[in-house]
């Protein structure tokens, strides 16, 4: 197991899991959500084939009362 | 009545009053608000998924005709505003960001420095760039120098309800720049936003003023009577101001001539 930060949280992940995998298991899959890694944008097309590597910093947004 | 329709960022909107969706206590409430404000664009921030308030926002306006106006409120640098901007435009479809900069919390007065940079990045990016700005008129110039759509100074700090406290600087600030302004933030009540229209401005955004109201849905309707109030008033031509009486009555015929 690897180590990833999910929204400022540390977490175990399985060495080869992708950006969808992550989002299905945290029940965050769903529309008007967007994922960056270590600062940059993933389009949602990307997710299936995006393997999450270890220290990966991940942020996962969605729109919310604001402004 | 002519047409009076206000361009801003490729759109093309009757109602010159924006609503942020910030501060309502229900969704039911901020729809009632949405509704009586006549509104076509509310303001949504973009936060991490887990927490629960607020979320679901973009559901509970889906049926009404707005547009949804992502912010980057949280963001203390460029950086951060760029991402955030990059992530609303995946998550919702939209082009347009409303661009907040702001590393001082006491305040929350935004990092001109910050934004300008921000607002470059973003629209050589593609982005159709609002961003949220002091009422210094060389600020405002620079960023429609680099493009952005419209300029939105504010009147006072955010959520505190003082109205414009430097008229002057707005009215100046509308003289220095071609693309729309939006009064954004400080307005308390329906003066205030009468006030900016007169000042010259395109439009008002407001947020806490309606849904920090004891009744949000009868403010909203108060602010749409005041923006469109202040606007018919610029439009029309106000007197010139005058150091003495000058009467409205006929002098010519009066008793005791």
């Amino acid at each position: 197991m690897s180590t990833i930060t999910v929204n400022g949280r540390a977490r175990p992940a399985r060495p080869d899991l992708t950006v969808a995998e992550l989002l299905r298991e945290d029940g965050t899959e769903r529309t008007g959500v967007a994922v960056a890694i270590d600062g940059a944008l993933v389009h949602r097309e990307q997710w299936a084939t995006t393997v999450l590597r270890t220290d990966a910093v991940v942020e996962v947004l969605s729109p919310m009362q604001g402004g | 009545m002519d047409i009076d329709e206000l361009s801003l960022a490729g759109r093309t909107l009757r109602s010159r009053l924006l609503l942020g969706s910030g501060g309502a206590t229900s969704h039911a409430a901020l729809r009632e608000a949405v509704i009586a404000s006549g509104t076509q664009v509310v303001t949504v921030s973009m936060r991490r998924t887990g927490g629960s308030v607020g979320s679901g926002v973009t559901d509970a306006l889906a049926d009404l005709p707005v547009h949804v106006l992502p912010n980057t409120s949280g963001c203390r640098t460029a950086r951060e505003a760029v991402l955030v901007a990059e992530l609303a435009r995946e998550a919702l479809s939209t082009d347009w960001v409303k661009l907040e900069v702001v590393p001082d919390e006491r305040t929350l007065l935004p990092d001109v420095v910050e934004l300008l940079n921000a607002a470059t990045t973003l629209v050589n990016k593609g982005f159709h760039v609002l961003p949220y700005t002091g009422d210094d008129p060389v600020v405002a110039r620079r960023l429609e120098d680099v493009g952005c759509a419209a300029v939105m100074p504010l009147g006072a700090p955010i959520g505190s309800g003082l109205g414009i406290r430097n008229p002057h600087a707005v009215a100046l600030l509308r003289e220095a720049v071609t693309v729309p302004v939006i009064l954004d933030a400080g307005i308390g009540t329906a003066s205030d936003a009468a006030l900016a229209m007169e000042l010259g401005c395109d439009a008002v955004l407001l947020a806490s003023a309606v849904t920090r109201a004891t009744d949000p849905s009868l403010m909203a309707s108060a602010m749409r009577a005041a923006v469109q109030a202040g606007r018919d008033a610029a439009r029309a031509g106000r007197i010139p101001r005058r150091h003495t009486a000058r009467a409205s009555s006929p002098l010519a015929g009066v008793i005791g001539t």
